[in-house]
C-alpha cells in the first residue's frame, strides 16, 4: 500500500520510494527512505495534505507525493497506542471519533 | 588553512529553523547587510564581527534541509561551499532535532572545509528531557561542537572561539564511508576525473565531486565536463561505473547517498542522545490538536487573518492619515515658503506637487507594511505559518498555487504592496514568482472609490450587485490566470509541497523587530526611489509644458490621453477617461481625482452627474472592467521589481494586465453594444 492509503495513528515502514527529481529528492531529505517508519498524524480538514511524524520530524505532504512511497503497516502510534496512554477520548466521544476516523 | 590577514571568511549553514538566523543577528547584529546571490532572487545577508585581532566576514546561506542541485536555495549554498571555500563553516543544528539536522552535516562533511557544530536550542532539547553527550557527537561527526541558545546569546563567545580556533588549524572531518560496493565505484570516478588536469587544480574535493556524480547530479556533471575537452569519454566512463554499481546494489546512486547520509545521523543520533524520543505527543501535537481541528482548524485560521487584515488596513489608516496630514502640513508650508521667496510657479509645482507628493506617496505604505509585517514574523517565527499553508493548500493547489499563497492573496484585498512583499514566506521559486503575477488581478482597496463612484452614477439601483460581481470578476481572474501562467511560463512544471511543520516556539520579540525594521527600510530604500521617479514623471507629464492646466488636453498627459483615446474608444471612454488611467499608474485613486479635475466639476455630486452624461452603463461597466485589470500601480511595480529581482516580471505584468484589460474591456463593451445592451 502507499503511504496516502494509511489510517490516522497508523505505524508503518517504508518499503520503497517512487517518483523522481525533485520530489523524491524532498522526500529523501527528510528521512524518507526504506526502512524509515513513519506515524500518520492526521489529514488537513477537507481533504488535502497529510501530515506524518518521521525521525521526530513534522512533515506534510500531498496525497500525489504520498502515493510516491510505499509502506508496510506495522502497527499503531501516536494516541491509539505506543507508548500514549490511550488517550483523551474516552467512552462515547472515543467511538464517535473512531466512527468518524473510519468514515475518512 | 591559512587565514588571511587577521580576516576569516565563515559561511552559516543549517536547517531551516534551527536558529540560523538568530545565531546570524547574535553574531552579526547591526553590521548585517542585505544583497543577493548572482543570478537569483534570494536573499544574500553578510555581517562582521571584530573578535581581539580577528574580523569575522560572515555570510548567511540560505536554510535548506540539503544540498542536492534540485532547488535555487540548495544551489546556491553549495556553490558557495564548493567555489568560495570559506575558511570556517558554522553548521547551525537544532539539539531537538538532532537525527534530521546531521542529514546536512553528513553531506557539508564531504566537502573538505574546517566545520564547526553549534548545537542551537539546548534549552529545548533539555526541556524535552533529551540530553546529548557533546564530546561524542564531536568525536564521531569529527568537529568541535559548541552548545548555543542563540535567542538568549547563550554560547555565542564559546562559538566565535572555536571558530577561530578552527580557523587556525589545519581541522578537517572525515567523511562518510558509504559501503564497500559504492565506495570503490567512488574512487574509481574520482580516478576517472582526476586524470583531466583542469579540473584537478580547480577542486580540492574530487572525493565530493565523485560521489555527486554516482549520484547522476546534473550539476556537477556539466560542471566537470565543462572544464574538459575529454568530456564525453569522462561522461561515459563515469556511466559505466554507476550503472554497475546501481546494478550490484539494486539500488540507484542517489538514493543510496541518501540511505547512507541518514544511517549516519541515525547511527551517531542514537549513540550520543541518552533519551532518545519515543513518539509521545508533545506541547507542539496537543496545540496542533486544535489549530489543525478537522472542525475549528479554519474557523481560528479564518480568525486569525480577519484580526491581521484588520489591524493592517483599519488600524494602520491612522497613521497613514497622520502621514497625509503631515504631508499636507509640510507641502503647504514649503508651497508658502517658496512663493514669498519668488521661485517659479513651475519650479513650485514640481516640489510640492511633485517630488513632496512622491515621497508621501512612498512613506504613506510605512504603517501598512509595518504592521503587516509584525504579524507575518510573528505567524513565521512562531511556526503558525506552515500550518496555515497546511490548511489552505488543497483550496490553493486546485488553482495551481501553493498553501503558502493564500496569506498574500488576503492581504492583497487591502493593498498590492504588502501582498507583494508578504510572498516571500514561499520557498520555491516558481510558487512565489507564480503568486506575485496573480496578486495585481486580486481586487485592491485602491481601486474600489473607482467603481463606487461609477455604480452611484450609474447603476444607483444595483450598486451593491455591481460591485460583487467586480469581486467574483477579480477572483475569477486571479483563478484563471493562475491555471494560464503557470501552464505558460512553467509548463505546468510540480514543484514539490513537501513541508517541515516545525515545533511551535515562542518567538524572539528581538527577532521580529529586526525583521520586521528590515523588510520598511528595504521597501523605502529600493522601492522608494522608483515611486518617486514615477510620480514626478507623472507630475510633469500633466503639469508641462508650462503654464497648461493640470491634466488638461494641452498637458503632455492631454495629448498622450489624445494618442490612445482611438485605443480606449474601443471599449467606450474617451481622452480624458485615458488621461485619468494613465494617473491610475501612480496610484489607483488617482483616477476619481483626475476624472473630477477634468470633469471641471466642483464635488462628488456633480461628478457623478457629469459621468451620467458622458458614460452609459455599458461603457462605465466596460470602464471598470479596465481599471479592475490594468497594470498595478507604480508602487506595486516596484515591489515587484524588489521581490523578484530584476525588470522582467515587473514589465510583464504592466503589459500582460493591461493588454488583459483592454480585450476584456473591448470585449464587455462591443459584446454587449452587439447584444444591444449598449
Amino acid at each position: 500500500m502507499t503511504l496516502d492509503e494509511l489510517q490516522i495513528h497508523d505505524h508503518a515502514e517504508i518499503a520503497a520510494v517512487k517518483g523522481e527529481g525533485a520530489i523524491r529528492s524532498r522526500l529523501m531529505d527528510f528521512g524518507l527512505v526504506p526502512g524509515t517508519r513513519v506515524c500518520m498524524l492526521r489529514r488537513a480538514p477537507g481533504g488535502g495534505p497529510f501530515e506524518i511524524r518521521v525521525r521526530g520530524t513534522l512533515v506534510s505532504l500531498r496525497p500525489a507525493e504520498a502515493k510516491m512511497i510505499e509502506v508496510e503497516q506495522i502497527g499503531f502510534c501516536g494516541r491509539r497506542g505506543g507508548h500514549g496512554k490511550g488517550g483523551r477520548h474516552r467512552g462515547f466521544w472515543r467511538r464517535f471519533c473512531k466512527w468518524f476516523d473510519d468514515k475518512k | 588553512m591559512t587565514v588571511d590577514k587577521g580576516k576569516i571568511r565563515i559561511a552559516l549553514a543549517g536547517n531551516p529553523n534551527s536558529g540560523k538566523t538568530s545565531i546570524f543577528n547574535e553574531l552579526t547584529g547591526m553590521s548585517q547587510y542585505v544583497g543577493n546571490w548572482p543570478g537569483v532572487t534570494i536573499e544574500k545577508f553578510v555581517g562582521h564581527r571584530k573578535t581581539g585581532e580577528y574580523e569575522l566576514e560572515i555570510t548567511d546561506l540560505p536554510g535548506t534541509y540539503s544540498l542536492s542541485p534540485y532547488s535555487p536555495d540548495e544551489r546556491v549554498a553549495r556553490d558557495f561551499l564548493l567555489f568560495e571555500r570559506p575558511d570556517v563553516v558554522c553548521v547551525v543544528v537544532d539539539a531537538s532535532n538532532l537525527e534530521r539536522n546531521l542529514y546536512l552535516v553528513a553531506q557539508i562533511v564531504e566537502l573538505d572545509l574546517p566545520i564547526v557544530v553549534a548545537l542551537n536550542m539546548i534549552d529545548i532539547a533539555k526541556g524535552r528531557g533529551i540530553t546529548i553527550n557533546i564530546d561524542k557527537l564531536s568525536a564521531l561527526v569529527g568537529a568541535p561542537v559548541v552548545p548555543t541558545v542563540a535567542r538568549s546569546g547563550v554560547g555565542i563567545e564559546e562559538l566565535i572561539s572555536s571558530i577561530v580556533d578552527v580557523s587556525k588549524k589545519d581541522y578537517c572531518p572525515v567523511p562518510l564511508n558509504y559501503g564497500k560496493v559504492a565506495e570503490r565505484a567512488i574512487t574509481e570516478i574520482e580516478n576517472t576525473i582526476s586524470a583531466a588536469p583542469p579540473l584537478a587544480m580547480k577542486c580540492h574535493i574530487s572525493r565530493y565531486l565523485a560521489a555527486s556524480l554516482v549520484a547522476n547530479d546534473a550539476e556537477i556533471t556539466s560542471m566537470i565536463l565543462s572544464a574538459d575537452p575529454d568530456a564525453e569519454n569522462i561522461r561515459k566512463s563515469v556511466g559505466k561505473i554507476r550503472l554497475k554499481m546501481e546494478t550490484r546494489l539494486g539500488l540507484d546512486g542517489e538514493s543510496m547517498l541518501a540511505n547512507m547520509r541518514h544511517g549516519w545521523a541515525s547511527g551517531i543520533y542514537h549513540e550520543v542522545v541518552d533519551h532518545p524520543r519515543h513518539d509521545e505527543p508533545t506541547t507542539t501535537d496537543h496545540i496542533d490538536d486544535v489549530l489543525l481541528n478537522r472542525f475549528v482548524g479554519i474557523p481560528i485560521f479564518a480568525g486569525i487573518m480577519f484580526l491581521i487584515f484588520w489591524a493592517t488596513f483599519t488600524l494602520g489608516a491612522y497613521p497613514m492619515d497622520w502621514i497625509d496630514s503631515l504631508f499636507g502640513v509640510i507641502s503647504a508650508s514649503l508651497e508658502n515658503l517658496m512663493v514669498s521667496a519668488g521661485f517659479s510657479e513651475t519650479l513650485i509645482s514640481m516640489v510640492v506637487d511633485g517630488a513632496i507628493a512622491g515621497v508621501g506617496g512612498v512613506l504613506i505604505f510605512l504603517p501598512n507594511i509595518i504592521i503587516l509585517f509584525f504579524f507575518v514574523s510573528i505567524l513565521e517565527d512562531s511556526g503558525y505559518m506552515a500550518r496555515a499553508a497546511f490548511l489552505m493548500d488543497k483550496v490553493m493547489h486546485k488553482f495551481g498555487l501553493h498553501g503558502k499563497s493564500f496569506i498574500p492573496i488576503i492581504i492583497g484585498f487591502g493593498c498590492t504592496v504588502p501582498a507583494v512583499m508578504s510572498t516571500r514566506t514561499l520557498e520555491n521559486r516558481e510558487d512565489r514568482l507564480l503568486t506575485i503575477l496573480i496578486l495585481p488581478f486580486v481586487l485592491c482597496s485602491a481601486r474600489v472609490p473607482v467603481f463606487v463612484l461609477f455604480t452611484s452614477a450609474l447603476f444607483e439601483s444595483n450598486q451593491g450587485l455591481v460591485l460583487f460581481s467586480m469581486y467574483f470578476l477579480s477572483i475569477a481572474i486571479s483563478i484563471i490566470a493562475a491555471k494560464a501562467l503557470k501552464i505558460i511560463l512553467f509548463k505546468g512544471l510540480s514543484t514539490p509541497f513537501v513541508m517541515e511543520l516545525p515545533p511551535y516556539h515562542v518567538p524572539a520579540l528581538k527577532g521580529i523587530l529586526l525583521h520586521t525594521w528590515e523588510r520598511a527600510y528595504a521597501f523605502v530604500k529600493k522601492a522608494g526611489t522608483l515611486i518617486l521617479v514615477g510620480s514626478i514623471v507623472i507630475w510633469a507629464l500633466g503639469s508641462l509644458p508650462p503654464g497648461a492646466e493640470y491634466a488638461s488636453a494641452e498637458s503632455f498627459a492631454g495629448r498622450i490621453g489624445a494618442f490612445f483615446e482611438p485605443i480606449v474608444r474601443v471599449f467606450g471612454t474617451d481622452w480624458k477617461g485615458a488621461v485619468s488611467l494613465i494617473f491610475g499608474f501612480v496610484a489607483k485613486e488617482i483616477v476619481v481625482a483626475t476624472l473630477a479635475v477634468l470633469a471641471s466639476s466642483g464635488n462628488d455630486a456633480n461628478l457623478a452627474n457629469a459621468l451620467g452624461s458622458i458614460y452609459t452603463p455599458l461603457s462605465a461597466y466596460a470602464f471598470m472592467v479596465f481599471t479592475l485589470v490594468y497594470t498595478p500601480c507604480i508602487a506595486t511595480i516596484a515591489a515587484i521589481k524588489k521581490e523578484t529581482g530584476s525588470w522582467k516580471w515587473a514589465l510583464f505584468s504592466i503589459a500582460f494586465n493591461t493588454g488583459l484589460a483592454w480585450i476584456l474591456a473591448t470585449i464587455v463593451y462591443r459584446g454587449g453594444r452587439l447584444i444591444g445592451l449598449g
